[in-house]
């Protein structure tokens, strides 16, 4: 199925959680926050959360700034 | 030593981690600085492209982290911004700032209210970056802020206290800690704002942007301590009118 992430369309197989999203992307899991549908989902649901087709994923992590 | 919350700093100068040209001179010159608490931003993951690692060098050097909301344009954005922050961040610091002109970047002070009300009440502890008006600042207070955060001159701008007069009004009447935020450019402007009462100041670009980034935060650190030595001490009155600090030569009467 498809997914959108930061705007950015990807394939991947089904089913599939939000934990494993994070490895496949190769990406941490310290230190991001995670929405879908801009729905934050916090990180002790991240295992659990199963993505559908056509989610809309955001992805953020901490950056410089003042 | 000054109290925020439930955390007490030995140093009352925060610094900010933007700007650096490297995330090792960053991180050099937070620890040059002494600073205790540190502001980040928050960005999407570039899934092609990400690498600078910010975080650990911080976390590992024992320093709180302040997650900021900047980008938000209004209090549902902050709100939205301050949830991601500490999600990301495991911490419910949070320095709100809502500016919706990219050209000044001036804080919205109506959103600003609203947003400081609502992230109160959600058990943010929230540090509003505000323009020097006592009056927002009180209200700001009554909604449950932990500190204010007015400015001196636009961000970035390195333009000094420009807003002392409003300063002294917002530190006299503030029952929460005053940090002195943004357009601070020099030791001296950081030193001015410790000498009037200021709890702490917030500097950034000033370090970041310097030659040596490392001195210039020995030199901030040096500054701010000075000044809150000398408010501690009490600073003498200010007169149009000379004040004799020697016997004049009186005795040359005799001559």
């Amino acid at each position: 199925m498809q997914i959108m992430i930061n705007n950015q369309l990807i394939e991947v197989d089904t089913p599939i959680t939000l934990q494993q999203l994070l490895k496949i992307i190769n990406q941490p899991d310290k230190g991001v926050a995670l929405a879908v549908n801009r729905q934050i989902i916090s990180r002790n649901q991240w295992q659990a959360h199963t993505l559908l087709e056509g989610d809309q994923i955001t992805l953020i992590k901490a950056t410089a700034g003042g | 030593m000054l109290t925020i919350a439930d955390k007490t700093f030995s140093s009352r100068l925060f610094t900010g981690t933007g700007k650096f040209s490297s995330s090792q001179i960053m991180s050099d010159a937070i620890k040059a600085s002494g600073s205790e608490l540190v502001t980040m931003a928050l960005k999407r993951v570039d899934l092609n492209n990400d690498q600078d690692d910010i975080l650990d060098p911080l976390l590992s050097a024992g320093i709180n982290l302040l997650p900021n909301t900047s980008g938000a344009r209004n209090a549902e954005e902050a709100i939205y911004a301050a949830q991601l922050a500490r999600e990301a961040l495991q911490t419910n610091w949070l320095k709100l700032e809502i500016h919706p002109d990219p050209k000044y970047l001036l804080p919205d002070p109506i959103e600003t209210l609203k947003a400081t009300e609502k992230l109160s009440e959600m058990g943010f502890i929230v540090m509003p970056y505000v323009h020097a008006d006592p009056v927002l600042c009180k209200y700001l207070e009554e909604a449950g802020a932990a500190s204010v955060m007015p400015l001196g001159s636009p961000i970035g701008s390195n333009l000094g206290l420009k807003t002392k007069e409003f300063l002294d009004i917002i530190i006299e009447q503030s029952g929460i800690p005053v940090v002195v935020d943004a357009g601070i450019g020099s030791p001296s402007d950081a030193a001015k704002a410790m000498e009037m009462g200021a709890d702490a100041v917030l500097v950034n670009t000033a370090i970041a942007v310097s030659r040596d980034p490392v001195s210039m935060a020995i030199a901030f650190k040096e500054a701010v301590t000075a000044g809150r030595r000398a408010y501690e001490a009490g600073l003498g009155n200010c007169s149009l009118q000379a004040q004799a600090s020697s016997p004049l030569t009186a005795f040359l009467d005799v001559l």
